[in-house]
C-alpha cells in the first residue's frame, strides 16, 4: 500500500483525525450488539408498525410521510409473514455484523435494511436512529472489521482501496471519513445545543424540571430525581447546556496524547447515562454511547494493554482510487455541514440547494438535532379511544376489558408497549394528521378479535388527548379533555384482498 | 452414429440461446426505459399508491415497489442491465440466470397489464435457464475452465426437457385453443385479425383487399401452429424434422411481425428457437471438440436430487396448465393457482383465440387550453378525432399500446381509476410540451369502431373515457 507523503509527521495530535483499529473493532461489536437488540425489539411489533396489517399500511404511507427520494425494500410485501422475513434478514446481518464476519457485505446490509425499515415507517423514529444510520453510513467507509473479527481469524482485511491510509503510529486509520465520523458526532452535539434558545435554557434555566414533568416521557427514577434535587435541576440545565456546546471542541484537542478526549467521553457519556436513567426514550441513549467509543484514543487502550495487531494484507491501490474516495467523502462532508446549517431554525445565509436535497434523503443522511429545543414542551397528556359498537355499548379501545376511565393513569411512560408504539402516539399528537389517526384506530379496531370482521363491529370510534399543561415554574394544570378525531360510519373502506394473481389481460393479443 | 433424442441440446446451441436470452433481456430493458416514469413510477399512470389500492394485484415479488422515482427505477434497471451482461458473458451463468428470471418476474408484475405473449415466453424460458448448463461453450467461465472443451456436445435433464415442451406446447395449444368458428369454420379469423387496425402493419392491411386469399390462408396458418408443435417432439429423422421445424417457426413469426406490429414478440421467439439447432448443422461452423463422457460433466450441472424432483414437478405443470386452459380459459384451479404464485411458470396461449377480438379503435386525448383552442394528441404523436391513417402507429411503442388497449376491454376491477390516472399523466406531458398554455379542461377518447363483417361498413362511437374535473 503506498503511504500519500506525510506532512503532519510530528503533529502532536495525531490522534484526532485518525480512528484506531481497536476502538473501530469495539465500536463494531457495542454497536452491533445495540443494532440486533433495537432488531429484536423493533420485530415484537413488526405487524403493528410495518405490515399492512398494522398503524401504517403501505398505501398511507405514500400519501403521508413518504419523501419520493426514499427507498424501502419493506415496501416490496405488505403480509407480515415478509416483515419477519426481513427480520430474520436483518438480524443475521447483525450478527454478522457483531462478530466481524464478512464485515463489508454485512456492513453495506445492514446499512440498506436499516435505512429500508427506517423510511417503511418514518413516525416511529427518535434522534438515536438518526444518529445511528448516519454513522453507520460513514462505517461503509471505515475498517471496523480489521481487529478482532472473524474476517481478522480467516486472515482476510477489511481495509479496502476506498478506505484512506493508515495513520502514522500504524495502528489506525486516517481519512476523510474518520473525519467525517469526528465531525458528525461533534455536530450533533453542537446543533442539539444550539437551537435551544428558550428562556428555559438559557434564562431562568428551567428546562430539565420541565422535562422530567413530561408524563408520557419520564420513568419513576426521573420523578424521585426531580422531587430529590429539585433546587440543583437549574444548575444542571446550565451544565448539560454549556457541555452539549463546549464538550465537543474537547473532542478535538490535539495537544495530547488523547487524555483529554477520553475524559471529554466520560463525561458525555454520564450525560447519556443520566438521560437513560430519567427518561424512557428507548435506544436514544444505548445509540449516543456507543457511539462514544468509536472516538477513543490509543492512549485509552494502551492503558488497558491492548495490542491493535493484524497480520491481514493491506490492499493494492491506485493514487487516483484513493484521491477519488477521498474526494467523494469529501464533498459529502461539506454538504453535511451545510445540511445542518440550512435546519430552519438558523434562517440560514448558507443552505442546500433544493436541487440537490434528494442526496440526503436518498442516503437518509438527513439530520436535525432538535431535542427539547427551543424548549421542553410545556404539555403533555394521555389518550382515550372510546369505541361504539353497533349491540349500543361502547368500549375502551386500548384495554377491551377495562370500563372507560377519564383519570390520570399512575406510569403513563410505562404503558405503552414499546416506546416506538409510544413514539407513534407522540406524532400523531403533533402532526394531527387525520389519515394517521383512521389507519390507527382502524388497526385498533381489528385488533379487538384479531380478525378484519370485528372492523364492522364498531360503528362510531372517538379519540380524545387529556391535555395537561405545565407552568414556567414546573407544576401541572388541571387535565383539559380534547376531542381530537371522531369517525362516525366505521370503518373507512375495509378493502378485503381478492385472490387473483394475474389479471386476465390477454384477451386475444399476441 | 445413434440418432440423438428429441430431449437432448447441443451445449453449443445453448451458448447461443444464453447470448440471445441475454441481448434480448436487456434490449427489452432499454425499451421499457424509455417508458420508465410512466409505467413503474410514481408520477406515471400506475403509481404505487394506485397500484395498492387494487388488491387484486399480485403482491409477490413486488421488489419494484420499493421506489418510485425516477432515480430509484434507474439503478433498479442498472442493475438489472448489469445482470443481463454477466449471463450474456457467461459470467456466474447460473446466478445471473436466477437473477434475470426474478428480475424480469419483479418488472412484469409491477406493471402486469403490459406485458403480452412475447413477454410471457421470455419469463416463462428464462425459468428453466439456471438449470441448464449455458455456460459451457463460449463463455467466461468456460475459458475459466479449460477442460469442458472435452465435454461431450449433447446434454439432455429435466430442464432441457423442459425447454423443449415449453416451445412445444406454445405452438400447439395456440392452435388448439384457437376454437372459435372464425378459425375453424368460416375462416374469416385472418380478416378479423388483419382488420384490428390498432395492430395491423402496412401490409397487413394492404392483404384485406384479398379476403378469398385470407379465407384460403386461415386453415393454413391454424395447422402450422398445429402442426410446429408436434414436430418438435417427432421422433424419426431428426436432422430434417428439426431443420423443417426451425424453417417453418421462422416463416410463422416473421409472416407475423410483417403483417402484426405486436413488439418484441417475433425476437423473442425466434431467438429462443436457437437452442433447437441440431449438432449436425453446429458441427459444420464450430468443430466438435468433445472427448469425453456424460460422467465428465462439472458437480454444477449434473441436476441433483432436489433439483430434479422439482424439474419433473415443473415440467408436469406446465403441461397440466396447458391441458387445463382448454377447459377452463385463463382461471387456473387452487393447486395450479399456488404454484404459479411462487413460479409463474402458468400459462394460456390465447393468442387471438379463440377468435380475434371485434372491439377496435383509436384514441384520442383533448386538450382544451385557456383560451379556447382544441388540440388533440397521444403521447408524442399529433392525432384527430377523424381516424388516423394508420392507427397502429399511433401508440408510441407497442407497451403504450397494451396499456391503452386494456383500459377499453375492461379486464379489471375500477377500470375507471386507471383511466382517470392516464388522462392525468397525459395531461401532465402536455403541460410539460406546451410550457406557454395552460389546461383548462381535457378528456381521454375512444374512437370505437367495431370490426364488421366482411363486405359491411364500419360505425364509430365516440366514447370519453375520461375528463378533467369542472373547477
Amino acid at each position: 500500500m503506498t503511504e500519500p507523503e506525510n506532512k503532519v509527521k510530528n503533529w502532536p495530535g495525531q490522534h484526532v483525525l485518525a480512528l484506531d483499529f481497536r476502538s473501530l473493532a469495539a465500536f463494531r461489536i457495542l454497536f452491533g450488539a445495540v443494532l440486533l437488540l433495537d432488531c429484536l425489539i423493533r420485530w415484537t411489533d413488526a405487524t403493528a408498525h410495518y405490515s399492512d396489517l398494522g398503524l401504517l399500511p403501505r398505501g398511507v404511507l405514500l400519501d403521508e410521510g413518504w419523501n419520493p427520494s426514499f427507498f424501502s425494500i419493506h415496501m416490496a410485501n405488505g403480509q407480515p409473514a415478509f416483515i419477519h422475513l426481513m427480520f430474520v434478514v436483518q438480524v443475521l446481518a447483525a450478527l454478522a455484523l457483531l462478530s466481524g464476519f464478512r464485515t463489508r457485505i454485512a456492513t453495506f446490509m445492514s446499512w440498506l435494511l436499516l435505512v429500508s425499515l427506517h423510511n417503511r415507517n418514518p413516525w416511529i423514529l427518535n434522534g438515536g436512529d438518526v444518529y445511528a444510520r448516519v454513522i453507520l453510513f460513514w462505517m461503509l467507509f471505515l475498517p471496523w472489521g480489521q481487529i478482532w473479527s472473524v474476517d481478522a481469524r480467516r486472515k482476510q482485511s477489511d481495509f479496502r482501496w476506498w478506505m484512506g491510509s493508515l495513520s502514522e503510529d500504524g495502528k489506525g486509520v486516517r481519512s476523510i471519513a474518520s473525519v467525517a465520523v469526528l465531525l458528525q458526532i461533534s455536530l450533533l452535539y453542537w446543533f442539539a445545543a444550539l437551537p435551544k434558545t428558550h428562556p428555559s435554557w438559557v434564562a431562568d434555566n428551567s428546562a430539565i424540571n420541565i422535562a422530567l414533568h413530561l408524563d408520557y416521557l419520564v420513568k419513576p427514577f426521573g420523578i424521585a430525581f426531580r422531587e430529590m434535587f429539585t433546587d440543583q435541576l437549574p444548575l444542571l440545565t446550565w451544565l448539560v447546556f454549556l457541555w452539549e456546546f463546549w464538550g465537543p471542541f474537547f473532542l478535538w484537542f490535539p495537544f495530547d496524547k488523547g487524555q483529554v478526549r477520553t475524559f471529554s467521553l466520560i463525561l458525555f457519556a454520564g450525560m447519556h447515562i443520566g438521560f437513560e436513567l430519567c427518561f424512557a426514550i428507548g435506544l436514544f441513549p444505548a445509540y449516543c454511547l456507543v457511539i462514544l467509543t468509536v472516538l477513543l484514543p490509543g492512549w485509552f487502550w494502551e492503558k488497558l494493554r491492548l495490542d491493535p495487531s493484524y497480520d491481514t494484507p493491506l490492499p493494492e491501490r491506485s493514487k487516483w482510487q484513493h484521491r477519488g474516495a477521498q474526494w467523494g467523502c469529501g464533498l459529502l462532508v461539506v454538504y453535511l455541514v451545510i445540511w445542518n446549517f440550512s435546519n430552519e431554525q438558523f434562517r440560514p445565509a448558507v443552505s442546500v440547494p433544493d436541487s440537490l436535497r434528494w442526496v440526503a434523503f436518498t442516503l437518509r443522511l438527513d439530520q436535525r438535532w432538535n431535542m427539547f429545543s427551543p424548549s421542553p414542551p410545556y404539555h403533555d397528556g394521555w389518550w382515550v379511544a372510546v369505541a361504539h359498537r353497533r349491540s349500543g355499548d361502547t368500549l375502551n379501545l386500548f384495554k377491551p376489558t377495562e370500563p372507560i376511565t377519564w383519570e390520570k393513569p399512575d406510569n403513563i411512560a410505562g404503558q405503552y408497549l414499546t416506546q416506538r408504539r409510544r413514539r407513534w402516539w407522540m406524532e400523531l399528537r403533533s402532526t394531527n394528521n387525520r389519515q394517521l389517526m383512521s389507519s390507527t384506530l382502524a388497526y385498533l379496531c381489528y385488533k379487538l378479535n384479531g380478525d378484519k370482521r370485528s372492523l364492522h363491529e364498531v360503528k362510531e370510534v372517538e379519540l380524545y388527548y387529556m391535555l395537561e399543561l405545565t407552568r414556567m415554574d414546573g407544576s401541572e394544570m388541571e387535565p383539559r379533555k380534547v376531542e381530537v378525531y371522531r369517525h362516525d360510519n366505521f370503518p373507512p373502506n375495509p378493502s378485503v384482498p381478492v385472490n387473483v394473481i394475474v389479471p386476465e389481460e390477454d384477451r386475444g393479443g399476441e | 452414429m445413434k440418432s440423438p433424442g428429441i430431449f437432448s441440446l447441443d451445449l453449443r446451441a445453448l451458448a447461443l440461446f444464453r447470448m440471445g436470452l441475454a441481448g434480448v433481456f436487456i434490449f427489452d430493458l432499454l425499451l421499457r426505459a424509455r417508458d420508465l416514469q410512466m409505467f413503474y413510477g410514481d408520477n406515471g399512470v400506475l403509481s404505487r399508491e394506485l397500484f395498492l389500492q387494487q388488491t387484486w394485484l399480485p403482491t409477490e415479488y413486488q421488489v419494484f415497489l420499493a421506489t418510485g422515482s425516477l432515480w430509484g427505477l434507474s439503478l433498479f434497471f442498472v442493475a438489472g442491465i448489469i445482470g443481463g451482461l454477466c449471463l450474456l458473458a457467461g459470467f456466474r451463468a447460473r446466478w445471473a440466470a436466477l437473477f434475470c428470471w426474478a428480475f424480469t418476474v419483479s418488472l412484469q408484475l409491477r406493471n402486469p397489464v403490459i406485458i403480452d405473449g412475447g413477454d410471457e415466453l421470455l419469463r416463462l424460458l428464462l425459468f428453466w435457464c439456471p438449470f441448464l448448463p449455458l455456460s459451457a461453450r463460449w463463455s467466461w467461465e468456460a475459458r475459466e475452465n479449460p477442460d469442458w472443451v472435452n465435454l461431450p456436445n449433447r446434454y439432455r435433464s429435466v430442464a432441457t426437457v423442459g425447454v423443449t415442451l415449453q416451445y412445444a406446447l406454445l405452438y400447439f395449444f395456440a392452435g388448439l385453443l384457437k376454437s372459435g368458428e372464425e378459425w375453424r369454420r368460416t375462416g374469416e379469423a385472418l380478416y378479423y385479425t388483419l382488420s384490428i387496425d390498432q395492430f395491423a402493419t402496412h401490409l397487413g392491411k394492404w392483404m384485406l383487399q384479398f379476403p378469398d386469399m385470407l379465407k384460403l390462408l386461415t386453415p393454413l396458418a391454424l395447422g402450422l401452429e398445429l402442426s410446429l408443435g408436434v414436430l418438435l417432439l417427432f421422433p424419426p429423422r431428426f436432422f430434417k424434422t428439426r431443420m423443417v421445424f426451425l424453417g417453418l417457426a421462422l416463416l410463422l413469426h416473421l409472416s407475423i411481425a410483417l403483417l402484426l406490429n405486436i413488439g418484441i414478440f417475433m425476437l423473442i421467439a425466434v431467438i429462443g428457437l436457437v437452442v433447437f439447432l441440431p449438432p449436425a448443422l453446429l458441427d459444420r461452423w464450430s468443430p466438435s471438440t468433445a472427448t469425453g463422457k456424460a460422467e465428465d460433466f462439472p458437480p454444477a450441472y449434473r441436476l441433483g436430487r432436489p433439483a430434479l424432483v422439482f424439474g419433473s414437478f415443473m415440467v408436469f405443470y406446465i403441461l397440466y396448465v396447458n391441458i387445463q386452459s382448454i377447459w377452463m380459459g385463463k382461471k387456473l384451479s387452487t393447486w395450479t393457482h399456488a404454484v404459479a404464485r411462487i413460479t409463474y411458470e402458468h400459462q394460456h396461449w390465447h393468442l387471438f383465440a379463440p377468435g380475434p377480438f371485434r372491439e377496435d379503435g383509436w384514441f384520442v386525448f383533448e386538450v382544451t387550453d385557456q383560451d379556447g383552442k382544441i388540440w388533440h394528441s397521444l403521447g408524442p404523436s399529433k392525432v384527430g378525432l377523424e381516424k388516423p391513417s394508420h392507427v397502429a402507429s399511433t401508440f408510441p411503442n407497442h407497451r403504450w399500446r397494451r396499456w391503452f388497449q386494456n383500459l377499453v376491454l375492461e379486464p379489471f376491477e375500477d377500470t375507471q381509476s386507471w383511466r382517470n390516472s392516464t388522462a392525468f399523466y397525459l395531461a401532465k406531458r402536455w403541460m410539460e410540451e406546451h410550457p406557454q398554455r395552460q389546461i383548462k379542461k381535457y378528456r381521454l377518447i375512444f374512437m370505437e369502431e367495431m370490426t364488421p363483417s366482411p363486405g359491411s361498413d364500419p360505425k364509430v362511437d365516440l366514447k370519453v373515457l375520461a375528463e378533467s374535473v369542472e373547477k
